[in-house]
């Protein structure tokens, strides 16, 4: 790039190393808390019948199988995929 | 004065990674306010009037808390099964 004040012309090799190290760390996490957001807005809908009463133990058992089959659910879809291109 | 250039570049680079992080914490924040917004509108407003009323606003603090509490049990959730798989696939 041309621009001379670009951070990474900057920077010795060791350094960008370290920043690009720290940036897949953080991008790893925004994609963990991503999926958090959408797992939570998607079981919210199948769980809660009322937003204004307290996380009661039901609803939180709903949660955690919510996530649980759903991922289950892809699992169980992509071998599939798998065993049926296999055909 | 020459203290200051001696780690300077560290200073730069401790800056950078907190410009980093408070971007992408600012972005979590946004999804979350975005998504509960969405949720407990819906739960709470469902005739909205010319303003909020009490029994509204109680209702939105509640539901507040609720989902942030719905997401914790959620992420939760995730690691720990992102944990199992991974202890799985390392056998």
């Amino acid at each position: 790039m041309s621009t001379p004040n670009n951070a990474s012309a900057t920077m010795d090799p060791e350094t960008q190393k370290e920043m690009a190290q720290f940036l897949e760390v953080e991008q790893s996490r925004a994609q963990l808390q991503q999926a958090v957001h959408r797992f939570t807005d998607m079981c919210w809908d199948k769980c809660v019948n009322n937003a204004s009463t307290p996380l009661d133990h039901g609803e939180e058992s709903c949660f955690v199988n919510c996530v649980g089959r759903f991922l289950d659910t892809s699992v169980f879809l992509v071998k599939n995929l798998d065993s049926a291109q296999n055909l | 004065m020459s203290m200051f250039s001696l780690d300077s570049s560290k200073t730069k680079k401790e800056e950078l990674k907190q410009q980093i992080r408070s971007e992408f914490a600012l972005a979590n924040a946004q999804e979350l306010i975005n998504k509960m917004s969405e949720k407990c509108y819906s739960g709470c407003v469902p005739k909205p009037g010319k303003s909020l009323s009490r029994t509204e606003t109680d209702c939105l603090s509640k539901c507040m808390k609720k989902y942030l509490e719905a997401w914790n049990m959620v992420s939760q959730a995730y690691t720990r099964r992102i944990q199992e798989e991974s202890a799985k696939g390392s056998k």
